[in-house]
């Protein structure tokens, strides 16, 4: 008995939402509803909520921003040339779509070998920056006992198979002396420099040797950035750099020394 | 045959008529701004392309609607959305944000209607917004759609139940004092 009525209570509320959806003044709809005033208070009560809740969801199905460009993305084509062409392969939007991707993807390739190559650059910095701090650290003896630059170069320059260029340093240090070397299997010019603030050295190169551009800007790389043990609990301090296809590492025992040295631009 | 003018007089006065009441219908059916215009604009190029083939021009709104349903349908088939979506309303109940979040969307203006009919399966939801937004017949919508009449009373009425159920309860949890 219970199943029978829910049964045509389901039919009567489908045929309600059927007459709800068609439009008012539809004769169907005047019919359905003169019939629904003749039935129970209950039937007439729904009928009237369903057709409010017919109109708010019309009324909040309608509630859509429209975007101010549609209009005129929609009149230009038909005015573009070409558009045939353009529609046959997909809309405007797709197409500005692709070309941001392709940008996009331009800009990301493009930071990407930047990324690689700055950091395949600071890979050999660092290399390098730490034979030179090892062989600070280890070995300061000098061969040649000299404050004169031209001396060191004219007496060291057989055993060197570069052309010896000092670098612009800081004019408070003097330098104290000087011998060829090798770090790793390439030869390497080491001079040692003395000031009040401390002593560092430089090791000069070829840049090609270490794999370094033939010129680099100065790049500080602090000791305990490098994987030299015997460094730590040292104010020890490493700078990069290369000018003209030659190479140098400039390591010094203080910070004070480092910067000085660093910012320095005049020839000894 | 149209002249080239009268071509683009036709075609002019479609887009002038027509395109936002079909941006709100695509926006509606994909839930996303950006689909929604593209899929307006695939719809007048198509439009455009093909604007000999309308031989009755009070039939063009209809017309166009029915482009854009098509393009729909290919961009679905396309993308693999419809697998995304939700297979049944049982589950799309399940799966509803917590109250919380509800109400703080509803609160910070974000379309909570359109969540309930991003939830909705395709064949609910075009039918429901067939009737309920592009204004037609149940029984038009049923000769669109090639399914009986009483199929698509059936979606537009589970289809409005679904919504109902999800908005009465957003009406609720906020008269009920949810502090934010």
């Amino acid at each position: 008995m219970q199943e029978d009525r829910d049964n045509l209570e389901e039919k009567l509320t489908e045929k309600m939402l059927e007459a709800s959806l068609l439009p008012a003044g539809d004769p169907l709809r005047n019919e359905f509803e003169a019939g629904i005033s003749r039935q129970s208070e209950k039937a007439e009560s729904l009928w009237l909520e369903m057709l409010q809740e017919n109109e708010r969801l019309r009324i909040d199905l309608r509630r859509v921003e429209i975007p101010e460009s549609l209009g005129v993305s929609l009149l230009g084509l038909a005015q573009t040339p070409g558009y045939r062409w353009l529609s046959g392969l997909a809309a405007p939007g797709r197409l500005l779509k692709a070309a941001a991707v392709v940008l996009l993807a331009l800009a990301f390739g493009g930071t990407l070998f930047y990324q690689l190559d700055t950091s395949e650059k600071n890979k050999k910095f660092k290399a390098v920056a730490e034979l030179a701090l090892d062989g600070h650290l280890h070995d300061q003896n000098v061969d040649v006992v000299t404050l004169d630059p031209a001396y060191l170069q004219s007496h060291l320059a057989g055993d060197i198979p570069f052309e010896i260029v000092m670098p612009a340093i800081n004019s408070e240090f003097t330098l104290v002396g000087g011998r060829s070397c090798s770090m790793g299997a390439h030869p390497v010019l080491y001079t040692r420099w003395a000031s009040r603030e401390g002593r560092c050295s430089i090791f000069q190169f070829r840049s090609s040797d270490f794999g370094l551009p033939q010129q680099s800007g100065k790049e500080v790389i602090p000791g305990s950035k490098v994987n030299c043990p015997e460094a730590r609990g040292r104010d020890c301090n490493t700078v990069v750099w290369s000018e003209a296809g030659r190479g140098y590492v400039l390591v010094a025992d203080s910070t004070c020394a480092l910067k000085s040295i660093a910012s320095g631009s005049q020839k000894p | 045959m149209f002249r080239n003018d009268e071509k683009k007089e036709l075609y002019e006065l479609l887009a002038h008529t027509h395109a936002a009441e079909l941006y709100r219908f695509a926006y509606r059916l994909c839930g996303e701004r950006e689909t929604a215009q593209d899929l307006v604009q695939e719809t007048f190029s198509e439009a455009w392309r093909s604007l000999e083939s309308l031989r009755e021009r009070d039939k063009a709104r209809s017309w166009l609607f029915s482009i854009l349903r098509y393009r729909y349908a290919h961009l679905q088939r396309d993308s693999g959305r419809r697998e995304r979506k939700m297979e049944t309303l049982e589950l799309a109940e399940k799966e509803a944000g917590g109250p919380e979040e509800e109400v703080l969307e509803r609160l910070s203006g974000r379309d909570y209607l359109q969540k309930g009919l991003d939830h909705l399966d395709n064949r609910f939801k075009e039918p429901f917004l067939m009737v309920f937004l592009e204004g037609l017949s149940c029984a038009e919508t049923a000769r669109q759609l090639d399914i009986p009449l009483g199929t698509v009373l059936s979606r537009i009425h589970r289809a409005r139940s679904l919504l109902r159920k999800k908005l009465d309860r957003l009406d609720n949890k906020e008269d009920n004092g949810y502090e934010i």
